[in-house]
């Protein structure tokens, strides 16, 4: 060994550099660089075969039961003599009943067995106890089942494979909305369980022609979702065009019905929500009486109703079980808070920098005085404390429990004190800045609160770029894509523009009895007058 | 054209809006001709614009077509009717371009004063091109909110100039005699020409009797916003102060300032003015657009907004210049325009009296 190597075997120079560096490698090819293809998808055969053996091991190919030890295959005989498994995801399914009401009955001696019908009617007609099973001869169909929670039964020299619902995971119980609160009306709120979201509607909704149809959603992760409508009421258009999109998405994975409201809406880069996003079961099971449609995704506390306009995502659910001039009221408050939320800064702005001269002399005497020793210009400073007003409400919102508030509302005087004492900010820059924040949590839709921050930044650089005339340029054109905007073919600014007859549910809350039993701008098979 | 439905409102508060804002922000709206009274020239507009507008519904009816560019193809024939559509995107072109001088006006004169009209000209268009670009739907329906606000603006700076009415400067009558007038009123009748959109807009969708219906709310609400307007102004002006004030509207507004009934509110209310002038700029940029696509065949009119626009700008920067030729111009084409039904009825008449003759 040379002098060199030696030195560099003593600083390890020559060392292997073998720090698992996943980049670094092209996409799914393994360090080794044996397989440099990618595996192709796993073929799954249509129809179950009659041999138990063989369905077994497809289905053992297809899990990965050399190394998923989630899935069980339970073999067993059938009153002691015809070979049958049960197959279902531990943890999925409900083992207690698997073995209650399947396997002891299944294997039960006393049994009698007729040969005049298939060994799986047979189990389905006299034997297994469960009450919601299915008969299939599909491969898929069991692969699906086994991944909800579903208990596949097949027996030997049968083509055909029972399914039985025997769900057995956690579900959080029914709770009380914690995004949509509300003083009077119903505290429950729907939770991550597709049954008991479709159960918390039909509560409600005591109708024969509610329909409840499970579908999968396309991606990979096969996510349940239940579409829910009224038969007897709800447009078939519509109807067709919620389907369409539905099974148009190719995606890798959904998550829940975030990603699905966002892919299925028609404009995919528009401030403005397309869908209503609710966890209040009252509120679904009302629009969804008037004629729109519900989709629940499984394993998400959030339902999306649609189609909508804009009077839906600005009024409270509340509105309805309030005196209809308190409601009227509570309307016209939260109408305010938003109009101040978006506009407020923008106009501070605009007649600060542009036109003084609309602003009367003792009030803009006291601005003056109050921004003397700012340096910033004014939609600096407003933007800047937007800014960290947002960073509060975001650092509020992460802290965990009580610590939240206590943040936001430290972080919130500290700051503003300490930048009005620094001639950072001015002290009536932070009231704008302040009550426009307050505003924005009037409205009653969390998308919505960013939309009006979204707008409020935008009419504020307007205002900075043109005074008045910017900001009512800009307004213009924002009414104009909101007109420009439908959902699921309902203009968004319905009932006003376009009028229809039923505007009883936008801005004057009018009496339950006068009011319309149905948005007619949902053109619902009753004809379009109420 | 792929465009959605829009309905009767929607089609009365989009011409009404855009039928006010002309009257009472383009640049020569106020500005009388040979010492003729501004009124009595509105008013003759008024009377000639309702009686093409009737005569081309009657042309309608008579030749059995959906809409007007069907009733014009049947007598005229398709080279006739690109002729019209040219013609009338040409009306329309000139709207918007008086218009934006007009309010450009307001804004150069009072807000921006050290601003380039040709800066508040981009920066207007710039607002009103995607309006435009967004379509019908999206005018139509935003002018159904910005109308009462237009409607309930204008009225409370009415209210405000009360004190300022006088009523000697409605005469005399006669002016300078019937003809200058008549010539007063021919040269305001592109205010009026979004009446005949409602024909080839609102008809074919909704049908005739929608269309009679919304043409009669449109015509009905900008006669009564856009004279009563006209005739205060005129009463709070004296006539040879009127010729030469371009912007009368924020003229108004100081006015009211002046009598201190709403303090500096006047101004404030050419800013809700201003929300009507952009959707009228857009509303007119998009008919022009439609119409002219209509007449090369043209699928997307949104190929030709950007050109438009671009043509506005220019015509602003080069108008001092060319001010005379081209408001002759425009006049006479104006007047061929509203003529243009006129004759076509009575083609269309001539027609069918040859038919029946021919039948005996």
């Amino acid at each position: 060994m040379s002098f060199f190597d030696a030195i560099k075997k003593a600083v390890g120079l020559n060392d292997n550099y073998d720090e698992f560096e996943l980049l670094e490698t092209e996409p799914g090819i393994p360090l080794d660089g044996e397989d440099t293809q990618e595996s192709p998808p796993p073929v799954i055969p249509e129809t179950l075969f009659p041999s138990l053996d063989g369905n077994l091991d497809e289905i053992s190919k297809d899990f990965q039961k050399a190394k998923n030890k989630d899935l069980v295959i339970r073999r067993f005989k059938i009153g002691g003599q015809i070979r049958a498994a049960v197959v279902f995801l531990t943890g999925m399914a409900d083992v207690r009943r698997i073995n209650d009401y399947v396997l002891r009955q299944s294997m039960a001696e006393s049994i009698a067995l007729d040969g005049s019908r298939s060994i799986i009617d047979q189990l389905d007609e006299d034997i297994i106890a469960i009450s919601d099973t299915k008969k299939t001869d599909k491969f898929d169909d069991v692969l699906f089942a086994v991944l909800n929670g579903d208990t596949a039964l097949l027996a030997e020299g049968e083509a055909a494979a029972l399914l039985m619902e025997t769900p057995g995971f956690d579900v959080r119980s029914v709770n009380q909305p914690t995004a949509e609160g509300i003083i009077r009306g119903p505290q429950e709120a729907f939770n991550e369980n597709l049954r008991t979201n479709i159960t918390l509607v039909r509560k409600i909704v005591r109708c024969t022609d509610l329909v409840s149809e499970i579908t999968m959603m396309g991606g990979k992760n096969n996510l349940r979702c239940a579409i829910l409508y009224r038969q007897s009421k709800t447009n078939d258009s519509l109807l067709k065009e919620i389907h369409s999109k539905i099974q148009q998405i190719d995606v890798d994975y959904i998550m829940g019905e975030g990603m699905l409201e966002q892919l299925i809406e028609q404009r995919k880069y528009s401030p403005f929500s397309q869908i209503l996003t609710t966890e209040r079961p009252d509120r679904a099971s009302q629009l969804l009486m008037q004629g729109c449609v519900l989709v629940i995704c499984d394993g998400s506390p959030f339902v999306c109703v649609l189609p909508i306009c804009l009077s839906n995502l600005l009024n409270s659910p509340e509105d309805i079980y309030l005196r209809p001039l308190y409601g009227t009221i509570s309307r016209f408050i939260r109408y305010t808070g938003m109009l101040l939320s978006v506009f407020l800064p923008a106009i501070y702005v605009a007649l600060l920098m542009y036109h003084p001269k609309l602003i009367s002399i003792p009030l803009i005497n006291t601005v003056l005085n109050a921004r003397r020793m700012i340096t910033m210009p004014v939609y600096i400073e407003i933007l800047f404390m937007m800014l960290i007003f947002q960073i509060v409400r975001e650092s509020g919102l992460r802290v965990p429990g009580a610590m939240g508030q206590t943040v936001s509302i430290i972080g919130g005087l500290l700051i503003g004190q300490a930048s009005v004492d620094a001639n950072i900010v001015s002290g009536i820059g932070l009231i704008v800045v302040a009550l426009s924040g307050l505003g924005s949590y009037t409205i009653p839709i969390y998308p919505l609160q960013f939309t009006a921050i979204f707008f409020r930044v935008v009419f504020v650089l307007a205002a900075a770029f043109a005074g008045m005339v910017g900001l009512v340029g800009c307004t213009v054109v924002t009414i104009a894509y909101m007109a420009s905007i439908k959902s699921f073919g309902v203009p968004l600014l319905a009932p006003y523009a376009p009028k229809t007859f039923d505007r009883s549910r936008a801005f004057i809350r009018t009496p339950i009895s006068k009011q319309a039993q149905k948005a007619d701008y949902l053109n619902t098979k009753r004809g379009n007058k109420p | 054209m792929t465009e959605g439905r829009i309905g009767r409102r929607e089609a009365v508060c989009i011409t009404s809006v855009s039928c006010i804002s002309k009257t009472l922000f383009t640049y020569n709206a106020f500005t009388g001709i040979n010492g003729s009274n501004v009124w009595q020239g509105f008013g003759v507009s008024a009377v000639m614009s309702a009686i093409v507008i009737l005569f081309a519904a009657f042309a309608i009816k008579r030749t059995g077509a959906k809409d007007l560019e069907g009733a014009l193809e049947r007598t005229i024939g398709s080279v006739g009717v690109k002729v019209f559509n040219v013609l009338f995107a040409a009306v329309q072109w000139f709207g918007v371009f008086m218009l934006l001088r007009g309010f450009t006006q307001i804004i150069a004169t009072n807000i921006f004063e050290y601003s380039p009209v040709w800066y508040i000209n981009v920066l207007m268009m710039a607002t009103a091109l995607p309006i435009a670009w967004m379509g019908l739907e999206a005018c139509t329906r935003t002018a159904v909110i910005i109308l009462p606000l237009i409607l309930i603006s204008a009225f409370i700076l009415l209210g405000g100039v009360t004190a300022s009415l006088d009523g000697a400067n409605l005469f005399p009558l006669g002016g300078s005699g019937a003809a200058a007038i008549v010539e007063n009123g021919i040269a305001k009748l592109y205010q009026w020409s979004d009446m005949l959109m409602v024909l080839m807009l609102i008809q074919p969708l909704q049908g005739k009797k929608t269309a009679a219906s919304a043409l009669k709310g449109s015509f009905i609400t900008s006669l009564i916003t856009s004279g009563i307007w006209t005739v205060f102004a005129c009463m709070c002006f004296s006539r040879a102060r009127l010729s030469n004030m371009p912007t009368v509207a924020y003229e108004l507004s100081e006015l009211v300032n002046a009598n201190g009934t709403l303090k500096t509110s006047g101004l404030a209310l050419v800013y809700v003015w201003l929300a009507g002038v952009l959707l009228t700029i857009a509303y007119s940029l998009y008919t022009s657009a439609r119409q002219l696509s209509a007449a090369f065949s043209i699928q997307n009119h949104r190929a030709i907004l950007p050109p438009l626009f671009a043509m506005v700008v220019f015509a602003q920067v080069i108008w001092e210049s060319v001010q005379g030729t081209v408001t002759q111009l425009v006049d006479m084409a104006t007047t061929w325009l509203f003529l243009a039904p006129t004759l076509l009825l009575l083609l269309s008449a001539v027609l069918s009296l040859r038919r029946k003759t021919h039948e005996k």
